[in-house]
């Protein structure tokens, strides 16, 4: 004769959980609610960290010069596509390209439009000098080669514009010439032009408000500044001292290397990262002594459960297993539910999110989330099963005659 | 058969030690029903407790069988209990979140070596009068259907022992009179009985009568 089917321990567990729903979703709940907020900081953490390298490395250049006054503005800029309007006298590239130990010069002006038709919100246009540009151009080129045209720009991959589009900016006509590739960072909301194209805008009645008065192209917001490959460290650090004072003649100015210029960022993510981790770690070591308190209270109501298996021969350790199983059913379940809630809802609020903390780039592609939802599941795991240990040895600590009549 | 060799248990009781269990030597030969009466407090649970290894007794052995019971580790005697010894507790012990065919095969599914049980449950749920109650769960039955109940899950796995702590208390003469001949019927099939009351009665349906009093035998 065949084996007769036994219910196994996990069995018994669920149909425990089953016969205590509301204890079972109340705990459940618990879990959910830790491993989401776990998973949403540190998506969010992730992705800031993310867009400052993304925002360092695509700069490219060893210092970065920028008005005093305007830094906070081309900051959020770079990082995260907050259009400005930054300016000041493009002579200043003349003074420091005369600086000793300097390579390569290229200005940059940024210029933010009015609410533009393509867009939800306005747009940071950026010129570049063709004949100087060290950090723009090879950008492009990575989408082809490309010989831009004055009325020609190149858009970010956030911009809603087509290759062989036309885009109006201060009532001008921009044509699209090429789409540039995903960067992570500010440069996906902005549009390039060569200083002539820019140029055009100075013709705009609506321009004219907005923009300095005369040629376009005797402005800049910001150079980008390579230096001499063989300076030792040292010389390279104080060369940013020399092109400080260099430029400083008119507007206080600041050079900055590119580290420098987002460490202002970083220093606020790491601020706010670490604000996340301290409330992450007092949400698990809160669940988890929720869960344990909730536990505990309700073995102790079993224990006369417990007590009657073992008079029917159970051993402590299936005691042990059926009181795990029902932990680690409940924490994963609850892990796993607060990772797709937590999911969802970066899904659904991706751009509202993106926006509102101005984080460039939420990228919660499988890749990147599945590390954050496994080691949230596991978290979760842990926890319910350090909740199981904790009662399971307290437990085990009574006489078991106790378990089936209290103890005095 | 059960042999009871000097068994003593110590309570610490407002400061003060008291032996619930006092120097109790007996033996209950194989297919012999003996009953243990005494006042309430007398020890009867206490000793029983003991016998089926739930807890250690302050000195004193227990053998069932040949095998020496109070020698085993913990984990030995959790098998041995599954397998030999069938207790029904004094109060209430169905498990409420499973059937009562559940609960009846319960003993079964903690056990390694039982693997053949179902149709032993279902004869056993019939013998009791219960086939229908099969699938429902012990909130739905009434006292004396799940003290019933408790006593063929003790069978299950055909015990060399069983110990049943007042089986009929709580329980109308009617009830008590179907639970006592249902135990009788277990010792005549050559299960040795140690059953425990206090209302005299009943005790006609046992082959002796063992009396206890403040934790020793007279
Ligand atoms: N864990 C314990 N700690 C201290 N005293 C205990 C403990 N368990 C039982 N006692 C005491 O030991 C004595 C014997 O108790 P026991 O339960 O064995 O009596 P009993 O004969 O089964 O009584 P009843 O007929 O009411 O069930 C009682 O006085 C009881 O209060
Ligand atoms: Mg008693």
């Amino acid at each position: 004769m065949a084996a007769d089917k036994k219910l196994r321990i996990p069995q018994m567990a669920v149909q425990n959980l089953r016969a205590k729903k509301f204890r079972t979703v109340f705990m459940m709940f618990f879990v959910l609610l830790m491993s989401a907020t776990f998973f949403f900081s540190t998506i969010l953490m992730e992705n800031m960290k993310a867009g400052i390298t993304n925002t360092t490395e695509r700069m490219g250049a060893d210092y970065i010069l920028v008005p005093k006054e305007g830094t906070e503005n081309i900051r959020e800029s770079l990082f995260a596509g907050v259009p400005c309007s930054v300016t000041f006298d493009r002579s200043v590239e003349e003074q420091v390209r005369a600086v000793k130990g300097v390579r390569r010069v290229s200005s940059q002006l940024y210029i933010a439009t009015l609410a533009a038709s393509c867009c939800d919100a306005a747009v940071q246009l950026i010129g570049f000098d063709p004949e100087t540009d060290f950090v723009v151009k090879p950008w492009i080129e990575k989408s082809g080669e490309l010989e831009l045209k004055t009325g020609e720009i190149v858009i970010g991959n956030d911009i809603i514009a087509q290759v062989g589009d036309t885009m109006k900016f201060y009532e001008v006509n921009f044509k699209v010439a090429a789409k540039l590739e995903k960067a992570g960072m500010g440069y996906d909301d902005s549009v390039f032009m060569t200083y002539d194209t820019a140029n055009l805008l100075k013709d705009s009645p609506v321009a004219k408000e907005k923009l300095p008065s005369g040629e376009i192209d005797g402005y800049a917001s910001m150079l980008m500044i390579d230096i001499s490959e063989d300076l030792e460290r040292k010389e390279a650090k104080m060369l940013g001292i020399d092109i400080q004072e260099a430029a400083g003649t008119g507007q206080a100015m600041h050079a900055y290397s590119a580290d420098d210029l987002m460490s202002g960022i970083a220093s606020q993510v790491r601020k706010l990262s670490g604000y996340g981790n301290v409330l992450t770690y007092i949400m698990v070591v809160s669940t988890a002594l929720a869960l344990i308190s909730i536990f505990a209270i309700t073995i102790n109501e079993r224990k006369y459960e417990f007590g009657v298996l073992y008079t029917l021969g159970a051993s402590k350790k299936q005691i042990v297993s059926i009181i795990l199983s029902e932990a680690l059913l409940i924490s994963f379940a609850g892990g796993i539910l607060g990772v797709l809630v937590s999911y969802y809802l970066v899904m659904t609020f991706k751009n509202f999110i993106s926006v509102k903390l101005g984080i460039p780039y939420l990228d919660i592609s499988v890749r990147q989330a599945a590390p954050v939802a496994g080691l949230c599941i596991v978290i979760a795991a842990v926890t319910g099963i350090i909740a199981a240990v904790c009662s399971a040895y307290r437990m085990s600590r009574s006489e078991i005659y106790c378990l089936i009549r209290e103890c005095e | 058969m059960v042999r009871v060799e000097n068994l003593t248990k110590n309570f610490l009781r407002n400061q003060r030690d008291f032996d619930a269990v006092n120097d109790v030597s007996l033996q209950v030969k194989e297919g012999e029903f003996a009953a243990v009466t005494g006042h309430s407090g007398s020890g009867k649970t206490t000793l029983f407790n003991m016998v089926a290894g739930l807890i250690r007794p302050t000195s004193g052995k227990v053998f069932i069988g040949d095998a020496e019971f109070t020698a085993m580790t913990e984990a030995q005697q959790a098998v041995f209990r599954n397998e030999n010894i069938g207790y029904v507790v004094q109060s209430q012990s169905l498990l409420n979140n499973f059937t009562i065919l559940d609960n009846i095969c319960m003993p079964a599914y903690l056990s390694r070596s039982v693997t053949e049980f179902k149709e032993r449950a279902v004869q056993l749920l019939t013998e009791i009068g219960l086939a229908e109650l099969a699938g429902e769960y012990p909130r739905n039955l009434s006292g004396g259907e799940i003290r019933r109940v408790s006593i063929a899950r003790a069978m299950l796995n055909r015990p060399q022992v069983l110990l049943a702590d007042e089986p009929t208390s709580n329980l109308d003469s009617d009830n008590a009179r179907k639970v006592m001949s249902m135990i009788r019927d277990i010792s005549n099939s050559g299960t040795t009985v140690l059953l425990s009351t206090h209302e005299m009665e009943y005790l006609d349906y046992a082959d002796t009568v063992i009396k206890i009093k403040n934790g020793r035998i007279e």
